[in-house]
């Protein structure tokens, strides 16, 4: 199992400013962090805070206009000869926030799993059917028979979702990037697609990378979690110590934000700071391991 | 966004190739492929494609539908109403108009079929790659698709008519083909855009599906609707063009054809001599395959479109739900 | 906590509607009661599939065929919206009770600025002049929280969030008694949700209008709604006040769902959410419709099982204010 690092990763996008002028808009700037196998680290943001960019990054679906991706010790960042984009995608995997938008309409299920396996070649012709039974009763699709003739629109959210992540294992990856997994599926189904993800992290070894808004999902499954926003890190480390010991304004604001029963207060007035502009500062390590930006 | 459920139905911009059967009535032959049960179950395209499958089979069937010889003269019946003996009547030569009508069915249909396949894969494949590929490939076949569109149909094929020494159906399929593609090919692009960025695109590119692939066997799948319709709209401008044309004198005046008969019938200034068969028989013929395409391509819209379709019959459940009010218990 | 009121303002009482199709009728709500005093703030809580959407859109008599209200009686101030005429309608929609939806841009139009759309709004119900409407309309912007320059803005020149606001001052702008909101912050970001929903309470003191609030999202009910009812598969299963729900909720379900919600603060413990999905509407399990995925219906009793797969369960209450349709919670 390998490990995918990122270095000070950037992606500046042009957008139309006023009249003719093009501005440039940074998606995405300064971010570095590790995926290490069998870990999964959360990306937790708002919209617009770049966290799916950085997934299509590392998916290699656009390419960075700063900072290097390095993947089992050797920089992926540049390379677009298709023999080497191909075998990274053999290690790096990516499923989607929409479950049905992720899936292929006039396809049955098991073309969708096949696919990766004949492509990557992964296994004997004869071979395919048999591990696409296998891929499906492993994310809990049973009777894999039954499913694997379905069509998309005949499964549950739920269903499709666990397809996608099953399309994703058929590679046999190293990491998995989840864009929002669940944030689309019903509040009863949630839960079972993360205890998967757990399973997949605790029996394969998979490191993951989860994409999401909500932080309270992002607790249950992470070791380790970083706060995005405007395209930069603001805080990094391990899960309780930045959501239970938050030192970024940011954090403090998003944790205040989320509706919290437990804490017995109704409505607490949100805590509210001057969010400056972070471009000018740095991360730094105010307890060990756990990083904020603040002024150098 | 809300979160979708177990019996969420599936979002309407999908084309419909695989969407459940709407809920009209079901008794049709279950072993019928679902795009043919879609399409008869619509009482327009059912309509059209009894009138189109018709047709074809005129053209199919023709050697024994025949009752004469298409070309042969006879002066002796020259100019003879519609009997027995001559279904449509004959022209001021003596050929029996049915069987130039029968016969003519072949090469007409022969035309339409051909120019709109020669158009439809033209258009689908390069509108389709122009919009996955984006960049210079987009900015190319965009380049061709406005410059063939600029070029008219019907001058065009005047002036090669007149140039080319043979005025086969062939060179006709080819310029009909090359001028109608432009049209659809923006139009499927237009399309193929908006799959394009769809979740299961960016997973099939990650699952390293080459370029090719993604485009011949992930996105026109998704777009068979939008192609079928393109081709039966090329289809029928198609035969109404190659009738104008022969109509004109500018096609194979030695093939049979609808238009070549009309051409005759205009020659030998039928309407003046208050012969109404000889253009009238050929003109119905038309005039009936386009209705059946047109038929057709209404109800393909509405296959693909599930907004168009009409609601179920309800009688008074709708009716009073609009004017008077829900909750009439029943 | 809520207002005291002799008589609801809102009463459902047993109303169904049903998806009328060519072959068949689907249930969509099934036999609903509610009640909502005035001021009070009611949490409607369910998955996608529920009804919980079909039932707002029936109080508001929006429904469009084949959805038509199939049974019962939706009081408002004691009148029957059901069986009143379209301009009795007319005139109560919006002055009376108005609707929030779920995404801004399916209610302002794009190519419209937004104060030409509040004049639009105030001139369907009432006569007065324009300079008086964006005059308004600048009000309610400011009441909102938005700058009241903000009138001559499109649609598309602001965020998401202050569109959402913009979507709130209009259901306000006739002082209804009543505002429905159907998912109104689930498209937001949590920080935007907060903020509305604390601009919510402020407003509702100061108006003194009452709120049907339909999400998905329990959690969010618990800190903002004085009750709670749950909603599955076209019933109400429990209705409580938050507190109690959250706290001694009964009904498997509701319990089900809370523990689908990871905790914030404490020790993170195994989940398990509730297995299986909602059931199709069209093919309902019988009895009790929530029996196939209920971790109580387990057969060891088997009196108590014959009861829940053959007998729909009705909701009774329990304790004071507090609801629950259940067999297993109803004993022996």
């Amino acid at each position: 199992m390998s490990t995918l690092e990122v270095h000070r990763l950037g992606k500046r996008f042009p957008v139309r400013g006023a009249g003719l002028k093009r501005e440039m808009l940074d998606a995405v700037a300064d971010v570095s962090f590790t995926l290490s196998p069998g870990r999964v680290t959360a990306l937790v943001g708002e919209s617009g805070s770049g966290k799916s960019t950085v997934a299509r990054l590392l998916a290699r679906l656009y390419a960075p206009t700063d900072g290097t991706i390095v993947f089992d010790g050797h920089d992926v960042s540049d390379q677009r000869r298709r023999k080497t984009l191909l075998d990274y995608r053999s290690h790096v995997q990516m499923i989607f926030q929409d479950p049905f938008a992720s899936l292929n309409p006039v396809k049955r299920i098991d073309y969708h799993i096949a696919r990766p396996l004949q492509i990557h070649g992964i296994c004997a012709r004869g071979a395919v059917d048999g591990r696409v039974r296998e891929l499906l009763a492993r994310v809990g699709l049973v009777p894999p028979d039954e499913i694997a003739q379905k069509y998309p629109h005949q499964l549950s959210g739920g269903q499709r979702q666990r397809v996608a992540i099953a399309r994703a294992l058929a590679v046999e990856p190293s990491v998995i990037l989840a864009d929002e997994p669940i944030s689309m599926l019903d509040v009863s189904i949630r839960i079972g697609i993360l205890n998967l993800i757990l399973q997949l992290k605790r029996e394969l070894g998979i490191a993951f990378l989860y994409i999401t808004h909500d932080i309270a999902s992002a607790r249950y499954v992470a070791d380790e979690v970083l706060v995005m926003y405007r395209g930069r890190i603001v805080e990094q480390g391990p899960t309780d110590a930045v959501l239970l010991d938050p030192l970024h304004a940011y954090t403090k604001l998003l944790l205040s934000a989320v509706p919290n029963p437990e804490s017995g207060l109704r409505l607490e007035p949100l805590v509210r700071a001057h969010l400056a502009d972070e471009s000018d500062l740095e991360l730094v390590e105010a307890r060990p391991g756990h990083y904020v930006r603040r002024p150098a | 966004m809300q979160p979708i459920g177990a019996d969420e139905a599936a979002p309407s911009a999908v084309p419909l190739t695989v969407q459940q059967v709407p809920t009209a009535r079901r008794r049709r032959l279950p072993g019928l492929p679902l795009w043919l049960r879609l399409l008869l179950s619509n009482p327009k395209s059912r309509m059209g494609l009894m009138i189109v499958f018709g047709m074809f089979a005129v053209g199919v069937l023709a050697p024994w539908l025949a009752t004469h010889d298409p070309t042969a003269y006879s002066l002796l019946d020259a100019k003879q109403s519609p009997s027995w003996n001559h279904f449509f009547g004959t022209t001021d030569q003596g050929t029996d108009i049915w069987s130039q009508v029968v016969w003519g069915t072949r090469n007409s249909l022969f035309l339409g079929f051909a120019a709109a396949t020669l158009a439809t894969v033209l258009a689908a494949t390069l509108g389709i790659l122009a919009a996955y590929c984006g960049g210079w490939v987009d900015d190319l076949i965009n380049f061709a698709t406005n410059v063939f569109l600029v070029i008219p149909t019907i001058p065009l094929l005047i002036v090669t008519s007149s140039y080319l020494k043979s005025r086969g159906s062939l060179s006709m399929v080819l310029i009909l083909g090359l001028t109608l593609w432009a049209f659809e090919a923006r139009i499927l692009r237009a399309q193929a855009l908006t799959l394009r960025n769809r979740d299961f695109i960016l997973a099939a590119r990650v699952a390293g599906e080459p370029t090719w692939r993604i485009v011949v066997y992930e996105l026109m799948p998704n777009m068979i609707s939008r192609i079928a319709a393109a081709f039966v709209l090329v289809f029928y401008i198609s035969l109404l063009t190659a009738a104008g044309l022969q109509f004109l004198g500018l096609g194979d005046m030695n093939s049979q054809s609808w238009g070549v008969t009309l051409y005759w019938a205009q020659v030998n200034s039928a309407v003046l001599q208050g012969e109404w068969w000889p253009f009238l028989f050929p003109g119905v013929a038309l005039a009936l395959t386009v209705l059946g395409l047109v038929l057709i391509l209404a109800g393909l819209d509405e296959v693909s479109n599930p907004r168009l379709r009409k609601p179920p019959k309800q009688g008074r459940g709708m009716i009073s739900g609009l004017f008077l009010g829900h909750g009439r218990a029943k | 906590m809520s207002a005291v009121a002799t008589k609801p303002l809102l009463e459902l009482d047993q109303v169904s509607v049903d998806y009328v199709l060519a072959d068949r009728r689907v249930r969509a709500v099934d036999n609903v009661s509610l009640s909502i005093a005035q001021g009070e703030i009611l949490g409607l809580a369910g998955e996608s599939g529920c009804g919980k959407s079909t039932l707002a859109g029936a109080v508001l008599q929006i429904l469009k065929p084949p959805a038509e209200v199939s049974g019962g009686r939706i009081l408002f101030q004691g009148q029957d919206l059901v069986a009143m005429s379209r301009e009795q309608l007319r005139r109560v929609r919006w002055r009376h009770v108005s609707l929030v939806f779920q995404s801004a841009m399916n209610v302002l139009n794009p190519v419209m600025r937004v104060g030409d759309q509040f004049v639009d709004m105030f001139k369907a119900h009432d006569r007065i002049r324009k300079s008086d409407a964006l005059a308004r309309a600048g009000d309610l912007l400011e009441l909102v929280g938005i700058d009241r320059g903000r009138v001559r803005s499109y649609p598309h020149e602001l965020s998401g969030g202050m569109r959402q606001r913009v979507v709130i001052a209009m259901a306000l702008a006739l002082e209804p008694e009543l505002i429905v909101m159907d998912e109104p912050t689930t498209a937001l970001d949590v920080v935007v949700q907060r903020e509305i929903l604390q601009e919510l309470e402020v407003l509702k003191q100061r108006l003194g209008f009452a709120v049907l609030f339909i999400t998905h999202d329990l959690s969010l009910l618990v800190e903002f709604s004085d009750r709670i009812a749950i909603m599955y598969a076209g019933e109400i299963v429990e209705s409580a006040p938050s507190d109690v729900l959250f706290r001694h909720a009964r009904h498997p379900y509701t319990n089900g769902l809370m523990s689908s919600f990871p905790p914030l603060s404490g020790p993170i413990v195994p989940l398990t959410g509730i297995p299986g999905s909602p059931p199709d509407l069209a093919k309902p399990p019988s009895g009790c419709r929530f029996h196939p995925r209920c971790p109580q219906c387990t057969g060891i009793d088997s009196s108590l099982h014959r009861l829940q797969i053959s007998e729909r369960p009705v909701l009774r209450e329990i304790d004071a204010g507090h609801q629950v349709a259940c067999h297993w919670v109803e004993g022996p």
